[in-house]
């Protein structure tokens, strides 16, 4: 009988490395309380409450990271990981390595102060491995690391074991400073200055109407353009230095079948994705970037996308990739992308697809200078002019979307100033369907979506005849 | 998508199940006449009196009157007319690979599962559904939290019997 394995445990250190997201934690869970601590006040005795408050959130907080420390134990046994935690609700997971989509290091700032690092370990559609293997030494991080991808290599083998020794390979992508400030600049931030003005108005609003109608007489020209560049300026400077924090050092190499990324200021990130487990692989070309030569790349498993407390967009992100080597890097990562997406010839969207494009642009806009004549009823017409180029820009959209379906993956383009090519792998489908609205029946169109482990893609919409062609060639049927 | 050369069900699955597009058990136009119906009594009903009870000194009685009865009488011809016209556009259909699934009248829908891509499948009856026997079979891939094919209105012992033969068969899973 083969013996058991002995229960590992987090470094001491977790107590401390540990105390500020279990912080978060509680705060997020005690919100409602600490909100109305934050906006409360004013009367006799609220003090004490607030201090008991305060209190209890610090005790909370430390026993929740103590007993994190103490009740955390992992292992190997038996061909699968284990992982048990909790005291008065315990949970024992026990993973299969074949479920394994890919294998995380994350070091912030306090780990590398202690000398430690988080594993993560990601499965289709499952992101509560964060946060559980929070406080390891590197070492042991290392060679849990190397236990577990020894154990993905056993069930897979096709998949191509790493090389041996600790030498990286020669990457397939570097960034210099320089080239990832580019990318923060050239991130969308027209949504944070709307939301900045929307928190303005909002704060104008409360400060009382004597001073909401000196404030909106001061709004002239004068005023507002300086206003708006400055907005679009600080934009521009948080997205530059958010970049900066996120990305820096960055690295792409292809080590034994893996995509591995490693970037990253205060928090150093290394992620470790197995190229068959790749479902999707997305190029972000905004029109900024392209002018600047560059494109991004977004490589997608089927792992939940969720990464500190936030939606994630994919596993693993090449920020700035040089427009001519957008191709050749999809095809490291999609080995059954026989063709250069940028150089073949695609298929395009169906000539009535333009109408529709140009109603819904139209009345997209329509709503939106709606919205800014009744905001700013004195300068809000000028918006008007987003309503006449409506037409245009739909024109300009629909010209560029293509698709192409070839044995290995499916290939679908959309947009002018904000064009994105999804690469799918045929491997990775999990269901495929066809659409049709009453305006696309009125058109004789309809639009093939095509659903991998959380998230769905769609082609541009083509002739429903096409449609059903396209759906019966992705379904095993008609494969 | 990945294709298994040999059939996916076995032999005697694939038997036990109806070939051909298959279409739903006429009992559910009743039945969803019959949720209809609750829902117009328990929610259009008191939102549009509720409406017209405040609206009416802005339009005017007759115009509110009106807009309130016609509204109600659009909403009861269309619970007793539209079960119907949705039933006619369902139509499902167990292929060697996969399930096919058309569905909807206005927004028409036309979806295609690999059978080798089923994660699991549930079968689910509410409290109408127990009363008339019939339940509705739902499918789930790794793609998303919801069921990514559903086939309503089936009799019991054939949404069971679906249900036993779709169940996962431990094949490639896609993910």
């Amino acid at each position: 009988m083969a013996s058991e394995a002995p229960w590992r445990g987090l470094h001491p250190l977790s107590l401390v490395v540990n105390l500020i997201p279990q912080a978060w934690a509680t705060a997020r869970g005690l919100w409602p309380v600490l909100f109305a601590l934050v906006i409360g006040g004013g009367a006799k005795g609220v003090q004490a409450i607030d201090f008991a408050l305060i209190v209890g959130f610090f005790l909370l907080t430390l026993s929740r990271t103590l007993v994190h420390f103490l009740t955390l134990r992992y292992r190997v046994q038996a061909g699968r990981f284990e992982v048990r935690v909790g005291l008065f609700s315990r949970s024992a997971r026990v993973l299969d390595p074949a479920r394994i989509q890919n294998v995380e290091l994350v070091q912030n700032l306090f780990h590398k102060a202690a000398g430690l690092v988080e594993l993560r370990v990601e499965t289709a559609g499952d992101a509560s491995s964060h946060g559980l293997l929070s406080a390891l030494d590197v070492g042991e991080a290392e060679r849990l690391r190397a236990e577990l991808r020894a154990l993905v290599a056993a069930q897979r083998p096709a998949a191509a074991a790493p090389p041996a020794g600790d030498a990286d390979p020669p990457p397939l992508l570097e960034l210099s400073a320089l080239e990832i400030i580019a990318y923060g600049l050239s991130r969308r931030t027209v949504g944070t200055v709307a939301v900045l003005t929307a928190l303005g108005l909002e704060v104008f609003g409360r400060l009382g109407p004597q001073v909401a109608e000196k404030a909106q007489k001061a709004m002239t020209p004068q005023v507002l353009l300086p206003a708006v560049v400055l907005a679009f300026a600080g934009s521009w400077l948080w997205s530059a230095g958010s970049a900066l924090l996120r990305h820096w050092r960055y690295r792409l190499w292809l080590s034994g079948g893996e995509l591995i990324t490693e970037e990253g200021l205060t928090t150093r990130r290394r992620a470790e994705i197995p190229r068959q487990k790749l479902q999707i692989v997305r190029a972000d070309e905004p029109l900024l970037r392209r002018i600047m030569g560059y494109g991004s790349l977004l490589f997608e498993t089927a792992a939940l996308g969720v990464a500190d407390g936030r939606l994630r967009q994919a596993e693993g992100v090449a920020p700035m990739v040089p427009l001519a080597r957008l191709g050749e890097l999809c095809r490291v990562a999609l080995p059954a992308l026989r063709f250069d997406p940028w150089q073949a010839a695609l298929l395009p969207a169906h000539p009535r697809a333009l109408y529709r494009a140009v109603l819904a642009r139209t009345f997209r806009n329509l709503a939106l200078s709606a919205l800014l004549i009744g905001l700013f009823p004195r300068f809000g017409w000028a918006s008007v002019v987003f309503v006449l180029a409506a037409p245009p820009l739909a024109y300009l959209d629909w010209r560029w979307q293509g698709w192409r379906l070839s044995p290995g993956v499916v290939l679908a383009r959309t947009g002018f100033f904000t064009r994105s090519t999804w690469v799918v792998s045929r491997d990775k489908i999990q269901s495929v369907a066809v659409v049709q609205g009453p305006l696309m029946r009125h058109h004789g169109l309809g639009r093939v979506i095509i659903r991998v482990a959380g998230t769905a893609v769609a082609l541009p919409d083509v002739g429903i005849d096409e449609a059903h062609r396209i759906l019966q060639e992705l379904s095993p049927e008609g494969a | 998508m990945h294709t298994d050369p040999e059939p996916v069900l076995a032999p005697a699955a694939r038997s036990a199940l109806p070939r051909g597009p298959q279409r739903l058990d006429p009992r559910v136009v009743n039945l969803w006449r019959l949720s209809r119906l609750v829902r117009w009594v328990t929610f259009f009903v008191p939102v549009v009196l509720t409406a017209g009870f405040f609206g009416r000194s802005a339009l005017g009685a007759p115009l509110t009157y009106g807009l309130g009865a016609g509204l109600l009488g659009l909403q009861l011809v269309l619970a007793l007319l539209w079960p119907a016209l949705e039933h006619a556009a369902y139509h499902f259909e167990v292929r060697e690979h996969d399930l096919l699934v058309q569905s909807g009248v206005l927004f028409r829908r036309w979806s295609s599962i690999p059978l080798t891509r089923i994660q699991h499948v549930d079968t689910r009856q509410g409290p109408l559904e127990r009363l008339v026997g019939l339940a509705q079979l739902q499918v789930y891939t790794a793609a998303g939290m919801s069921a990514d094919g559903s086939v309503p209105g089936l009799d019991q012992a054939e949404a069971e019997r679906l249900r036993d033969a779709l169940s996962r068969r431990g094949t490639d899973d896609g993910v």
